[in-house]
């Protein structure tokens, strides 16, 4: 398989790694950064708990709590 | 038997001072020369503030000698954790990056409250960098020793105040609970830890780690102490509660919410064996009901994506222009952290409103919950294994914002300490601490002192 020319999300086989590489170059931080790898990690384990939240069934009128309130 | 300074509840302490039996110069003396002789190896304090400290004691027995009383800690020595507002310093909450900050104008309301009923703040106590861990490790400074045994951690964020306590370096301190940053420390050095319905004390002054999940509470010797710690910063008057009706200091009939055997099978033998022995205690006593652990399984990867997004958010800028400035221990996560996208903390806010209607459904059936506070007691220092799953009998309670306060169970084997939770219903925080007095009452629950010259020696040696 060829890279995609459209870019990492684009690749035949888009992985976390590589989504986690394209959002960090948006925020400034090189892959060159010497804890690029430990954020990487960090975000694929941040991502583990993303897709956990997503397997959870809620009546999709729901909408998200604007704030936190206990009364309500 | 009359107790030392140290190992006496704060209410019984507050009393000695009153009556005039102790002078609150004493108390403060006493409690400076045990950090002065313990604290080189613990490390509970970020700092010490022995002149001001003294200073306010003797304003304390002047006053007293005059016939003023200040409030319900009139002359108590306390300390706060480093993330707490004080008026003329700069407020470090545990970070290097905060050393040339401008100094606090105020007072954070929950110190206020607590200096004007009399309290002596004797210093800042030590803590995970922004609160973002669950060990007392990810500091700039030495990390912070269990006092049951010194190679172990001694739970975190507020890893220092629960230390202070439990060593008899503070008569009582003020944590903050994010996940479980009071209660995992309270559990691991055996004191009680309170996290309060939130909103109940206003965080004001308070550095933020997760705005929608922080929680300000006291950290003590008992729980009469907790209560009086709690009113105090509540409204300050420590007047009772109006919500405080029909709350009754026995367990006689009330409903408590027990887990499944299969919820309890991630915890180590010693806190199960600690859990099942304090539930077959009480079951002569009570109404047992099991209950649905789903909202625990939903509320652990929903918190996390909302502490995650939040802590994020509050660090953005710095992250962006200092990074390397954060404590290695934290970094790399708050890094990952701020490239979430909105749909993961939108869907973590959507989770969060069943797990609060999924416990309102638990609390229509039982009065309370009791579960363990950790699944494992106090882990080894520079061991990652187990701090995972640190939270995940903490989370579920914070994420919802209902109270939860962990108790020292009474081991009859002995062994490190072993936290029992006891959690209420949104505003039952009076219903919970009310429990928790019942359980000290037949003798199932009980801070010790440890011998820390006995801890010192085990780790020198081991």
């Amino acid at each position: 398989m060829t890279a995609s020319p459209h870019g990492p999300l684009h690749s035949p086989e888009p992985t976390l790694e590589r989504l986690a590489h394209l959002m960090a170059s948006t925020q400034g931080m090189p892959d060159a950064d010497p804890e690029f790898p430990g954020v990487v990690a960090s975000f694929v384990g941040h991502w583990s708990a993303v897709e956990a939240i997503h397997e959870i069934a809620i009546d999709p009128s729901r909408g998200p709590a604007p704030t936190y309130d206990p009364l309500a | 038997m009359t107790l030392p300074i140290h190992e006496r509840p704060t209410t019984a302490l507050a009393e000695a001072i009153r009556s005039g039996e102790i002078t609150s110069v004493g108390a403060c003396e006493t409690y400076l020369e045990r950090i002065g002789t313990f604290d080189g190896d613990l490390n509970a304090y970020a700092s010490v503030f022995a002149e001001s400290a003294r200073s306010a004691a003797q304003r304390a027995d002047r006053a007293l000698a005059r016939g003023e009383t200040f409030g319900s800690l009139h002359g108590v020595p306390i300390a706060v954790k480093d993330l707490v507002a004080i008026a003329g310093r700069p407020t470090l909450a545990g970070s290097r990056m905060r050393t040339n900050d401008p100094p606090a104008l105020h007072d954070a309301t929950a110190l206020a409250r607590l200096r004007a009923a009399g309290a002596i703040l004797l210093g800042t106590l030590s803590m995970d960098e922004f609160a973002a861990g669950l060990v007392t490790e990810y500091t700039h400074q030495r990390p912070t020793c269990n006092p049951w045994a010194r190679d172990r951690v001694a739970g975190g964020s507020s890893g220092g105040s629960a230390v202070a306590v439990a060593a008899g370096l503070a008569s009582a301190t003020v944590g903050s609970d994010t996940n479980g940053s009071i209660r995992v420390p309270a559990s691991f050095c055996g004191i009680v830890g309170f996290k309060p319905t939130y909103g109940r004390i206003p965080m004001t002054g308070i550095t933020p780690l997760s705005w929608s999940l922080d929680h300000v509470g006291p950290m003590t010797r008992t729980v009469g102490d907790a209560q009086l710690l709690y009113d105090v910063m509540r409204d300050g008057s420590a007047a009772p509660d109006a919500r405080r009706r029909d709350v009754r200091d026995d367990l006689a009939g009330i409903r408590v919410g027990v887990l499944p055997s299969s919820a309890l099978e991630l915890c180590s033998p010693p806190v199960r064996a600690a859990y099942d022995e304090a539930i077959e205690a009480i079951a002569p006593l009570v109404r047992l009901l099991e209950i649905d652990e789903t909202v625990l399984e939903w509320s652990r990867p929903a918190s996390g994506v909302v502490t995650a997004a939040e802590a994020a958010t509050y660090h953005f800028k710095d992250l962006q222009t200092r990074p390397h400035q954060f404590h290695a221990g934290i970094r790399s996560d708050l890094r990952a952290a701020a490239l979430l996208p909105a749909t993961a903390y939108i869907q973590a806010q959507r989770v969060r409103g069943e797990v609060r209607d999924g416990f309102a459904r638990i609390f229509q059936d039982v009065d309370v919950v009791f579960v363990p506070t950790t699944p494992d007691t106090a882990l080894k220092r520079d061991d990652p294994d187990g701090r995972s799953r640190l939270g995940h009998f903490t989370q579920p309670f914070s994420f919802a914002g209902i109270p939860a306060i962990s108790l020292p169970l009474l081991l009859r084997t002995g062994g490190l300490p072993v936290g029992l939770t006891v959690a209420g219903p949104a505003f039952g925080d009076d219903t919970v601490l009310a429990v928790g007095r019942a359980l000290e009452a037949i003798g199932l629950v009980k801070t010790l002192i440890p011998d820390l010259a006995v801890s010192r020696s085990a780790t020198t040696t081991g």
